[in-house]
């Protein structure tokens, strides 16, 4: 019975047991082939230890001090918390969701940007914008996002991505003035009853290319096969959301809205003090992505789309159908919501209902036009809705 | 856009201890962070150092390291945390290797540029030095990880039993996964050097 390579090395690092140690000895000592294979092996290990020295030079003249490296890891803790505080800031008032689905955007064109990836990437186009919105079904339960890729993507989020805020959340006592903040046109019913607007402050995201990142996240979202050039390491990719505006119509009192005890305020909740007489209304610049050149939008429309369950085939057809440089395509749930298309405001809109409680349940009334996103939303009969929608000037 | 589109809620909320403001911090995770910091920086950083041959890279992928213990530490503190230290320490500087093979050129400019200011007598020197470190650090980024670090923690003088509790592998097996490493490294540096 020859010895094991393993054992001979082993035991030529001195790291058998005593009793064993002296077996392997003694074979060696009357075996010429399991002697033969002990020294090739030693010779093996004496040469690549000899290479490997090359990589520790003056690794004996270590400049660290553990005392420096304490400072420095504190100033990183620091600057950490401060932007985990910016990023709390941007993800409260529940724009968590919006991130969360638009990284994964931005991360799905990236990843399908690898056979048109010229050379020299470093021109750069303002890769979407919402000029229309269309709504995709989708079923939660079969969507392809599992547990770890959204931990990944949070990590991401939290980790990669540089978020700057522009301005300070702001009241408004006039469309006129609100609209001078935000900085366009506002638009209001010409019988609406005086009230306070919120100007919601605009961010910016930086995100620079993180390729093993990505490459984890696109393994944890079972695409593997995803691969990405080495050029768009480190290239920036934006996204730019515009200060909002938002008014209330009826009995909404934002600021009486009592803060719920025990719940994570950041997260989206319920409200008590929206009652179904209370109508909210949101108009926002379409937000922009601008990414490396040379994006196959097509192709990432429909990778997104089979992300949220759709099969290929299904994504295929439907991605087909869309302009994804600007239509910004709404992933509406099976089961919880019913959609139809509504003229309003003089253009195709959308209106997605609860299913399961048309009278109390809450609509959501969706248009796009002329480059701005407007969105209302109340409980029960949409009618309120469209009339406010139907008499904007 | 909007809240009120957010409201629908469309993707799932995470566990609460993975969301912010309730992350698990090493304190919770029972380590003495200060001494553990104070007793493995300098290890910590001259293992990367042995992978990516420059003290300024190895210190800043070593607060890497420590970050993450920090913000996410390993489930159990005691003896195993060396073993983790050095996993991840290993893990990150490979990948640092790796993420750096489109900059080579740069760097072999810097490095001439570096050998070219230097004494005569010594240029030479340090340029073959420096041509033969990215060699090896060529190899190891190519090599499988857990090959690359069982070479590299074995050769910062790691025992068996450290080398398996830093690589979960069985530590009955380490001298066969290193007789296997061994070989695959020298095959692939004989093939550079014939190539």
């Amino acid at each position: 019975m020859h010895l094991k390579d393993g054992e001979i090395r082993a035991y030529q690092d001195q790291e058998l047991q005593v009793d064993r140690s002296s077996q392997v000895e003694a074979h060696l000592a009357s075996c010429a082939a399991c002697r033969e294979r002990a020294d090739n092996l030693a010779k093996l290990s004496r040469e690549v230890g000899l290479q490997l020295a090359a990589t520790q030079a003056d690794s004996r003249s270590s400049p660290v001090h553990a005392d420096a490296g304490r400072k420095r890891f504190a100033s990183a803790i620091q600057a950490q918390q401060e932007k985990q505080m910016m990023t709390n800031k941007i993800f409260s008032r529940g724009l968590r969701p919006v991130w969360v689905g638009l990284t994964l955007v931005v991360l799905l064109a990236i990843s399908l940007a690898f056979p048109q990836v010229r050379a020299a990437a470093n021109s750069f186009l303002a890769l979407f914008r919402v000029q229309q919105i269309a709504v995709v079904q989708f079923n939660p339960q079969t969507m392809g996002m599992s547990d770890q890729a959204a931990a990944q993507i949070e990590s991401l989020l939290s980790e990669d991505v540089q978020f700057e805020q522009f301005g300070e959340f702001q009241m408004a006592g006039s469309a006129a003035e609100a609209g001078g903040i935000a900085g366009f046109n506002v638009r209001m019913p010409e019988q609406a009853p005086d009230g306070d607007f919120d100007v919601q402050p605009g961010g910016r995201a930086t995100f620079l290319v993180d390729l093993p990142r990505l490459k984890a996240i696109f393994d944890a979202i079972g695409k593997p096969e995803i691969d990405l050039p080495e050029s768009l390491q480190g290239q920036p990719v934006t996204l730019e959301i515009p200060r909002q505006v938002t008014a209330y119509f009826g009995e909404c009192k934002p600021e009486d809205a009592p803060l719920v005890e025990g719940q994570d305020p950041d997260m989206p909740q319920t409200k008590p003090w929206m009652q179904d007489a209370c109508i909210t209304f949101t108009q926002l610049p379409s937000p922009s992505i601008s990414a490396p050149d040379g994006l196959d939008i097509a192709q990432l429309g429909q990778a997104y789309l089979q992300l949220l369950g759709l099969s290929e085939e299904d994504a295929a057809r439907y991605a087909s159908t869309v302009d994804w440089t600007t239509t910004f395509v709404l992933p509406v749930p099976y089961n919880d919501m019913t959609y139809q298309d509504v003229v309003v405001d003089g253009v195709n809109g959308t209106l997605i209902q609860q299913a399961y409680d048309p009278t109390y349940g809450s609509y959501i009334l969706l248009w796009v036009k002329d480059g701005i996103i407007y969105s209302l939303n109340g409980y029960g009969s949409p009618d309120g809705g469209l009339q406010i929608a139907n008499g904007l000037r | 856009m909007s809240e009120t589109t957010l409201r629908m809620n469309f993707y799932k909320r995470r566990p609460a201890a993975d969301r912010r403001g309730d992350d698990p911090s090493a304190a919770q995770a029972g380590i003495d962070f200060e001494a553990v910091f104070q007793q493995y920086w300098k290890p910590v950083c001259a293992l990367i150092y042995r992978i990516v041959g420059d003290w300024a890279e190895a210190e800043d992928i070593a607060l890497e390291v420590f970050l993450q213990l920090h913000n996410r530490p390993p489930s159990q503190a005691g003896p195993q945390l060396s073993g983790w230290l050095y996993r991840v320490g290993t893990n990150l500087g490979l990948n640092a290797l790796r993420s750096r093979k489109r900059r080579t050129y740069y760097e072999t400019q810097s490095v001439i540029q570096d050998a070219l200011e230097r004494p005569v007598d010594d240029a030479a020197g340090a340029l073959e030095r420096s041509q033969e470190m990215q060699q090896v650090q060529a190899i190891l980024a190519e090599m499988k990880p857990r090959s690359a670090q069982l070479l590299i923690l074995r050769q910062s003088g790691l025992s068996y039993a450290e080398v398996a509790q830093a690589l979960s592998v069985a530590p009955g097996s380490v001298g066969t996964l290193l007789a296997r490493a061994e070989a695959d490294f020298a095959r692939r540096y004989r093939r550079k050097n014939q190539g």
